[in-house]
């Protein structure tokens, strides 16, 4: 599980459900959330908020160009590749300790993946899973 | 409208392993209830049992079950143990070793009721054994002999002191399907002690969580245990059965309820999960994919 520290900086809601605006180390990261500030206590802008993800709900990017619909994207520089027959688990440095991503291995040879490849992790903004510190 | 069984408020003064320790609590029980009292070893739990059923006094206080004063220490009321309508599973069953299963169920019994003797052999699957022995029954079979037991005597209110806690997870569901079984066919208003998170979760609709002697929380066990702190829609509470490896992932054998799961992790987090281990499985209401079976 990757596991974050952010704080909230919006809160867009429609019906019961939240699209969440943090700012992790500077970066912008999005969750999708059903619950909105009048029924959830930690949904509040400027309050410290704990982002989590699985690392198999990770895609890595290389030399990406164009337009992608994910909110989520996060830049870092690879520091270890661990490759089993079906999965591949990627570290980065993303500035603000490590992210991890489970590619396929298939997927790390044709992205020809390295140790010190500067690449972009993606998540996809309803997989992040939001949680309150005070219970962390 | 909800009715209030029990209303009691007592005080006692216990001596425990870690030392002295005042046992102090004010509660009330709905009709029909299944009620957990949780909280770590040592904390009063079976005390607060015991008094209900009159098998402890209390130091001072009151209990009314009903319209009956059971207990009250300023009017020096203390309805002895054998007078309450009190069904009692402890801990280790203690079923008499010279009776058979029938004989067990028959001596709780206040009246002979054949009928409703019969009922309990049925409804516990222990028709074919009734005339078994209990050292020759398995735990399972035993914890069912203990549980009809507790119904013999028609009781007003149940009482479970940790009635799972010598089984092994696996029958540990099935056994709790039973209790819940016995619950809506009986609707017997059940104090359950347990340690057990999951258990907790699947049988009591509340809970008082007790901390030293004194009840610090109480209310429904998703609001209580904090899940209602983390985003994720999803959350069930599972026990790890099995920690495997899986080319360089880690495979989470789960059993949530009666149901298993398998979970993947990463290997690093693999690393922290024992079997035994209680957890909460987490997903956002985004990703599980539903299919209608019907």
């Amino acid at each position: 599980m990757n596991r974050f520290h952010g704080k909230i900086t919006a809160i867009t809601s429609s019906g019961n459900i939240s699209l969440v605006d943090a700012e992790v180390a500077g970066k912008p990261m999005s969750a999708i959330v059903i619950g909105t500030p009048e029924n959830t206590a930690y949904l509040r802008a400027e309050r410290d908020i704990i982002l989590l993800f699985k690392e198999s709900e990770v895609s890595i990017g290389k030399n990406l160009q164009g337009q992608i619909s994910l909110r989520n994207q996060l830049d870092g520089v690879i520091t270890e590749i661990i490759s089993g027959q079906i999965f591949s688990k990627i570290t980065l440095d993303i500035g603000n300790g490590p992210l991890v991503a489970l590619v396929t291995t298939r997927a790390a040879q044709r992205l020809q993946l390295q140790v010190g490849d500067q690449v972009t992790a993606f998540i996809k903004a309803n997989e992040v899973i939001l949680m309150d510190p005070e219970n962390g | 409208m909800e009715t209030v069984l029990i209303e009691a408020s007592f005080r006692k003064k216990l001596f425990t392993a870690t030392g002295e320790l005042t046992l102090d609590v004010n509660f009330a029980v709905q009709q029909g209830e299944m009620l957990s009292l949780f909280g770590p070893s040592g904390v009063g739990k079976t005390t607060i049992l015991r008094i209900l059923a009159g098998l402890t006094e209390a130091d001072e206080g009151f209990l009314r079950v009903g319209n009956d004063v059971w207990f009250d220490s300023a009017k020096k009321i203390n309805l002895p143990a054998r007078k309450r309508p009190v069904g009692y599973m402890f801990q280790d069953y203690a079923l008499f070793p010279n009776m058979t299963v029938r004989e067990n169920l028959r001596f709780a019994q206040p009246a002979h009721d054949i009928r409703h003797l019969e009922e309990l052999l049925e409804l516990f699957d222990l028709t074919t054994l009734q005339h078994r022995k209990p050292d020759v029954l398995s735990g399972g079979q035993r914890q069912r002999v203990a549980l009809a037991r507790a119904l013999a005597r028609k009781p007003e209110i149940l009482l479970l002191d940790e009635p799972l806690s010598a089984i092994d997870p696996q029958f540990r569901a099935k056994l709790q399907d039973e209790i819940l079984e016995m619950h809506r066919r009986f609707g017997v208003t059940t104090l359950l002690v347990s340690h057990d998170l999951p258990e907790v979760f699947k049988l009591c609709s509340r809970v008082l969580m007790l901390e030293a002697g004194k009840i610090v929380k109480q209310g429904n066990p998703y609001n209580l245990f904090g899940e209602n702190k983390i985003s994720g829609k999803v959350q069930l509470m599972a026990e790890v059965l099995r920690v495997e490896k899986e080319d360089i992932v880690g495979i989470l054998t789960l059993m949530a309820g009666n149901t298993l799961m398998k979970v993947a992790v990463c290997d690093q987090e693999r690393q922290n999960y024992r079997v035994g281990d209680k957890v909460v499985i987490i997903s956002k209401a985004f990703n599980p994919v539903i299919r209608k079976i019907s």
